[in-house]
């Protein structure tokens, strides 16, 4: 009976990762960003980028206070992958308590981050979404407000990355002991830590188009290690997972970066940004990985018994999985 | 209990489950994590599927862990079939508040009593519970965003859901802690009733 259950189960993994795939192809999380600058008592320099591809971008359109005057007209231009527009505003009150909508919101998957920097120095930063589509700006930010935003944004970046979960999940198909799942998990963290710090400072730059191909690869590589493992074989990734989890994990890094550098933060932001962001990716990676050892361990204590070929379906889900987006990303990027 | 009495005992079940459906306005959590953990954290945040994936898990966890896995494919499977066929028929979200409540009342009795259940009936009792409440989240997810990654994420809430809390359960049989089992089946019987006496008071009692 164990048997047909264990069949049974394995089957919908099957149907549910291929019903996933196609929607997980492409890891994007591009957010569009709103900056207000006070530049004196009354005035504000504005800065609206919104994620373009070629000349087409997202409609997504700010809506400023009715009782806000432009300055300047916008002037807007295409670059990379983006719409950006900048123009100057006067507000009577220094947009306290005012209301700023983002239209087409509500209709859009994505998000949309609203920094303002006041004169002295003080900075909100706001997360809106397709449910909350408006901001009321606050008299008195807190550092703590703008914090929580950047965490929520490491969240929601990890979890909504299918391709960075199943590299961890392909690493956990790997390790066999509590100690070697430390170790590799933290070398793990501590490589994509090193690479998102170094790209978020904008001291290293990886291409988009190469490090999607680049991650693909990496989940593609770790298919036949589990099936080897499985085999009893041996080989530097089965015997010393941490070292392909750093080794890759400084790929991931960069792909983590990329949900912090297309915001175009200014410096003085970042360090609490990164900071915030990559501890929201440690809570994400962390609440995953222990999902997936309890529903393990919960498998273990109900007797499933794991025939070789329901054993073996993780590596090929992982495989498949991994040669889909390296061939889609491929093909994307010529 | 024959094979034949539990099928009849389960599809009577259904009936009165199906018979006590009512429209009700669409919802679902909203995680801000997109639809497939919307999804996934439905069973978690809804009390009704949350107090009854708990009960059959407990009622499972006295049979040991064969009695576990082979609740947790009937429920999942159940579920999954309910989810896709009310996400693909429905034209409204539907509810069955008083049947809910018995389904919690009958199942935190049985835990809180330690009821023997074969094998056999709860497997069919399981598959009928996971079909109408897969119906039920199947039609909710179909009018609140219309998105199949919703029913998706609802099927992989529900099976981590019971794995988890049937594994749980069988451990602290297993440790002679049967006790918090019969303990945690008082709690869900007390908010069943509780359920049950409000809906019939706000069937019986004229409003005002």
């Amino acid at each position: 009976m164990s048997v047909v259950l264990s069949r049974t189960l394995a089957l919908l993994a099957l149907v549910l990762a291929s019903a996933i795939a196609p929607r997980a192809a492409a890891h994007e999380v591009r957010p569009a960003y709103l900056e207000l600058k006070q530049t004196s008592a009354d005035t504000f320099d504005v800065v609206w980028k919104v994620p373009a591809r070629g000349d087409m971008r997202l409609g997504l359109y700010v809506r400023l206070p009715a009782d806000c005057v432009n300055l300047t007209e916008p002037q807007g231009m295409f670059t990379d992958e983006a719409f950006v527009e900048r123009w100057s505003i006067r507000h009577p009150d220094a947009l306290a308590g005012a209301t700023i909508h983002i239209d087409g919101l509500a209709t859009m998957l994505t998000d949309v981050l609203v920094r303002i920097e006041r004169l002295d120095g003080t900075v909100t930063v706001t997360q809106l979404k397709p449910t909350n589509t408006s901001l009321v700006v606050p008299a008195a930010p807190t550092w703590w407000q703008s914090a929580a935003t950047y965490l929520g944004i490491g969240i929601k970046h990890i979890l909504g990355g299918v391709d960075h979960l199943l590299f961890v999940f392909g690493l956990l198909c790997l390790v066999h002991n509590r100690w070697m799942l430390l170790k590799t998990i933290t070398a793990f963290t501590v490589a994509h830590s090193i690479t998102l710090a170094i790209a978020t400072f904008g001291y290293a730059h990886a291409p988009a188009a190469a490090l999607n191909i680049l991650i693909a690869l990496s989940i593609l590589f770790l298919g036949p290690e589990i099936v080897r493992s499985y085999r009893g074989q041996h080989s530097l990734t089965i015997d010393h997972p941490w070292i392909v989890a750093f080794a890759f994990g400084l790929l991931h890094g960069f792909g983590f970066a990329s949900g912090l550098t297309e915001l175009g933060l200014p410096r003085s932001e970042i360090p609490l940004a990164l900071l915030m962001f990559n501890v929201g990716v440690e809570i994400g990676q962390l609440g995953f990985v222990a999902i997936m050892l309890g529903v393990w361990q919960s498998l273990k204590v109900l007797g499933f018994r794991m025939e070789a070929w329901t054993a073996l379906l993780p590596a090929y889900i992982i495989g498949t999985l991994g040669a889909f987006w390296t061939i889609g990303r491929i093909v994307a990027a010529f | 209990m024959s094979a034949r009495t539990s099928f009849g005992m389960a599809i009577t079940a259904f009936g009165a489950i199906l018979c006590a459906v009512q429209p009700a306005s669409a919802h679902l959590v909203s995680t801000e994590l997109g639809p497939f953990y919307d999804g996934a954290a439905h069973p978690l945040v809804t009390p009704d599927d949350l107090l009854t994936i708990l009960g059959l898990a407990a009622l499972a966890a006295f049979g040991g862990p064969a009695s576990g896995r082979r609740l947790l494919v009937a429920l999942v499977v159940g579920w999954s079939v309910g989810l896709v066929l009310a996400f693909g028929l429905a034209h409204r979200e539907w509810q069955a508040p008083i049947a809910t409540a018995c389904t919690l009342l009958v199942l935190g009795v049985a835990t809180l009593l330690k009821v023997p259940v074969p094998t056999l009936l709860l497997v069919a009792v399981g598959a009928v519970i996971g079909l109408a409440r897969g119906a039920l989240n199947g039609s909710a997810a179909r009018m609140a965003d219309g998105q199949w990654l919703s029913i998706v994420g609802i099927a992989a809430g529900v099976f981590a859901l019971t794995c988890m809390s049937a594994a749980l359960g069988v451990v602290l049989e297993k440790r002679g802690w049967s006790i918090a089992l019969r303990v945690g089946g008082s709690w869900i019987a007390a908010i069943g009733l509780l359920l049950l006496g409000w809906q019939l008071r706000t069937m019986l009692v004229p409003a005002g």
